[in-house]
């Protein structure tokens, strides 16, 4: 028995021994896999800016290994942000000449979705000649991981193709639709935009809100002419996206739109149109903002006093009368708006 | 000793056997599902784009809902260091519950409040609210003052005046690493079925906190803060990825998870009559959305970080885990009718069932057991040999499940990289089998007597505060929970 004891506790001794050397065998190794990718990383960094033969090497380690190629889809953003054009042109030279291009376009067809989603944004880190019809198909890819790499990939590309890839995606309806837009929100993207805002249709009318929110994120001003028709031919959404899009790329023909807009029976697009304006530094619009510190919409009241507050001393000087005034509606909103001026503010006004 | 005794405790100790083998397949599996996520969420970390959720204007507004109370000397550094989140889209809505001491004056001198309003945008039943107050020079803070009434009451003050379509309920002296809200609101924006998500929960102890941010990561001295750092590793990287991973995730911890607000609010918002309003809110939500026939996705994400202070004390750590499991009667209790229910799929079938079996009666069976065993000793029922044999099993298995945590804390997320931390971590698996997890035991097992006491009942949790200086250590004592909270 005594033997049958000792037995059980030299086992269990030994299997916390084993447990404890395993969690030692593999920080060891985690903190070698660090700091492997540490200096991979920095090699990595030091020859795509430097432009030496050492990129063949790394990239030729990349070619067979995952971990590698994680580590160029970390370093190539962060040191193309300088100089995107030289850098990525010369990735992509050294890419296609060791094979790891070929390699990344065969990992786009990956059982795992990690792969494919991994390979899908080093493609657009590097922007292969073929990127986009390689990686437009993943937009509708069975993991939704792999659809969000696949949009930031097509974006990275720039090009009338990818613009129309995500377009598509948009109608057909499988991602989140702000994902999409945030990464058409690029002037590059701009003509293909206004071109299917062009196309009628009701597929067509039902993306006119989301491009013309994606205009708004471009702040291009040619898309000016299409927003201004959108604000005033449009349903309530469309009219309020194209509002708040306008208020980013708007000229004075907006401005005076907007003005207009102020006096509009859906109380949204006035709302929308006081914050836009307020962004469009419209002084000019004062006195009709002030008329809309009384409107029966808390979000009306709430918006145009905001604006006011955001247009200098005129608008300040607006707020104080309503507030002074005898509508206790403006009068309310005012005084809390001026409240929470900073103080700076105040001190301009 | 009567033959009918002996018979009777023979069978109990071989049920007792069946229940453990039982509760270690579970565990095992669980763990199992759970290594496979977490490397699953290492692959994919190289194509997720976190950042740029984080600084898009597209993503989803999050509205922090932060009940205080009594908060007052870590009120001020804990909403600075929310508002340097790396997700910008947010507003933080401090709900001051009541204080008895200067929370509310903290936050008025602290951020040059000045009186707002804000209209309503839920019908919840609430107590009265005293007052509403913006800040000039941050905008996205709001405060609200009003009665006493409870975390649950004060969360539901906030969704009421919450504006944005993501309300996320913190503790008000929790410290959200800057990255986790991008890395929840992801799980949002790449599928919208999910109505809640939530953050793993670490414990802030022994690491060095300044101006509200963790700067260095390392465990506490105390071996009693170290057993409940690996306790929260076990539940968090075992248990509930594993049961996210299943589709059966039932606890988002209430110190940090995201939902959906309009969910929230058509489930009727939080439970202010339970201890375990976080739980209950969850499993509300699955049935309300599985008898609505909505489709539901609750989900745990294993890397936002969200750092608590863990009891440094053993008394506190008590009434912790009494109220933790009287939560869990209450909520099991009031959802009594999906236990078992093939209506409510598997969560109905298997989870609750799991939950009921292991964690709401386990304890007592555990306590009965070891009753059991010191009777089979007394009266020379069993051989020591075999009892020597079945604890030696009990406490190595724990081992395993312990040391399968550290691990894969160690393979995703390296969060303790020191060799002196990792040391700690390990001794704390050992050690804690001795004396810690019977405690525990019998705590959760004297829950049920406290249950019918003191329902409604918090406890006082005395804080140390987050400074400059590390969190300083205290009491050495062990634990129990296998893969609870």
């Amino acid at each position: 028995m005594h033997l049958t004891v000792t037995s059980y506790v030299l086992a269990n001794t030994a299997a916390t021994a084993g447990l404890v050397v395993m969690v030692a065998v593999r920080k060891v190794r985690r903190d070698r896999r660090e700091r492997r990718h540490g200096s991979n990383q920095d090699h990595l960094r030091a020859a795509l800016l430097s432009g030496g033969d050492d990129l063949d090497r790394l990239f030729r380690r990349a070619v067979g290994r995952a971990a590698y190629q994680a580590d160029l889809a970390v370093v190539l953003p962060r040191v193309s942000s300088t100089d995107p054009d030289w850098i990525i042109g010369r990735a992509r030279v050294h890419a296609e000449r060791t094979g790891l291009a070929r390699r990344l376009r065969r990992r786009l067809q990956s059982r795992r979705p990690a792969v494919r989603g991994t390979a899908a944004a080093l493609i657009g880190h590097l922007r292969l000649k073929d990127g986009p019809a390689l990686v437009g198909p993943l937009l509708r890819d069975r993991d939704g991981d792999v659809r969000l790499a696949a949009a930031g990939a097509l974006a990275r590309f720039g090009t009338g193709e990818a613009a129309s890839a995500l377009i598509e995606a948009l109608a057909a309806g499988g991602m989140p639709e702000e994902r999409i837009i945030e990464r058409l929100g690029h002037q590059w993207a701009t003509p293909t935009i206004l071109t299917s805002l062009q196309a009628t249709g009701a597929e067509a009318m039902r993306l006119r809100a989301p491009l013309a929110r994606a205009l708004g994120l471009a702040k291009d001003g040619r898309a000016e002419p299409t927003l201004l028709a959108l604000l005033a031919h449009g349903d309530i959404e469309q009219r309020v996206c194209a509002a708040r899009a306008l208020a980013t790329c708007g000229s004075d023909h907006s401005r005076l739109a907007l003005q207009h807009c102020l006096a509009d029976d859906s109380w949204e697009v006035r709302a929308q149109a006081a914050s836009s304006l307020a962004c469009l530094g419209a002084v000019e619009a004062v006195p009709d903002l002030a008329a809309n510190l009384t409107h029966r919409a808390w979000w009306v009241r709430a918006n145009a006093a905001n604006a006011l507050a955001r247009l200098g001393t005129p608008g300040i000087t607006a707020l104080e009368d309503a507030a002074a005034g005898d509508d206790p509606y403006a009068s309310e909103r005012a005084s809390e708006t001026l409240a929470l001026v900073p103080p700076a503010q105040r001190g301009v006004a | 000793m009567p033959g009918a005794l002996g018979d009777a405790i023979r069978i109990f100790d071989l049920f007792m056997i069946g229940y453990f083998a039982v509760l270690a397949v579970i565990y095992t599996a669980l763990a199992f599902v759970g290594w496979r996520s977490v490397e699953d969420y290492v692959a994919r970390r190289p194509m997720r784009d976190y950042n740029w959720v984080g600084r898009s204007p597209l993503s989803l507004p999050v509205s922090i809902l932060a009940p205080a109370y009594n908060e007052g000397p870590v009120i001020v550094p804990a909403m600075r260091a929310l508002m340097a989140s790396q997700f910008v889209n947010f507003e933080v809505i401090v709900i001051n519950d009541g204080s008895k001491d200067d929370t509310l004056h903290q936050l008025k001198d602290g951020f040059g409040l000045v009186p707002a309003s804000r209209v309503p945008r839920a019908n919840l039943v609430t107590k009265a609210v005293r007052g509403l107050w913006m800040s000039p020079t941050e905008p996205r803070i709001v405060v609200i003052d009003k009665e006493n009434g409870g975390k649950a009451d004060a969360l539901n003050v906030g969704l009421r005046y919450a504006r944005n379509p993501l309300v996320c309920a913190i503790d008000a002296d929790t410290i959200l690493d800057p990255g986790a809200l991008s890395r929840l609101v992801w799980e949002f924006q790449s599928s919208p079925d999910t109505i809640a998500t939530g953050g793993i929960v670490r414990i802030v102890n022994g690491s060095t906190v300044v101006d509200g941010r963790v700067i260095e990561v390392k465990t506490p001295t105390s071996i009693l803060a170290n057993i409940q750092i690996l306790e929260y590793l076990r539940a968090f990287l075992g248990a509930r990825v594993g049961w996210s991973r299943l589709r059966m995730l039932m606890i988002i911890s209430g110190a940090f998870g995201l939902f959906r607000r309009d969910a929230v609010i058509e489930a009727g918002g939080w439970d202010t009559s339970t201890v375990g309003e976080d739980a209950e809110l969850v499993l509300r939500l699955h049935r309300t959305r599985l008898e609505q026939g909505k489709p539901c996705r609750i989900t745990f994400f294993p890397d936002p970080i969200c750092w608590t202070e863990a009891p440094g004390d053993l008394r506190t750590l008590i009434r912790q885990r009494d109220r933790w499991q009287r939560g869990l009667i209450e909520m099991l209790g009031r959802h009594r009718r999906m236990i078992g229910n093939p209506r409510y799929g598997r969560l109905g079938m298997i989870a609750l069932p799991y939950f009921v079996i292991f964690e709401l009666f386990g304890p007592v069976i555990e306590v009965f057991g070891y009753a059991a065993l010191l009777l089979s000793i007394v009266f020379g029922l069993a051989s020591p040999q075999v009892i020597a044999l079945m604890f030696a099993l009990a406490v190595s298995y724990g081992f395993v499940l312990s040391f399968l945590a550290i691990l894969m804390e160690q393979r995703a997320f390296r969060r303790y990289p020191g060799w002196r931390c990792l040391g700690r971590l390990v001794a704390a698996a050992v050690v804690e089998n001795v004396a810690y997890r019977q405690v525990m035991t019998i705590v959760r097992a004297r829950s049920w007597w406290t249950y019918r006491r003191s329902a409604g009942s918090w406890g006082e949790m005395t804080r140390a505060g987050f400074g400059a200086a590390p969190i300083p250590a205290t009491v050495p004592s062990t634990d129990g929970v296998l893969l609870g909270d």
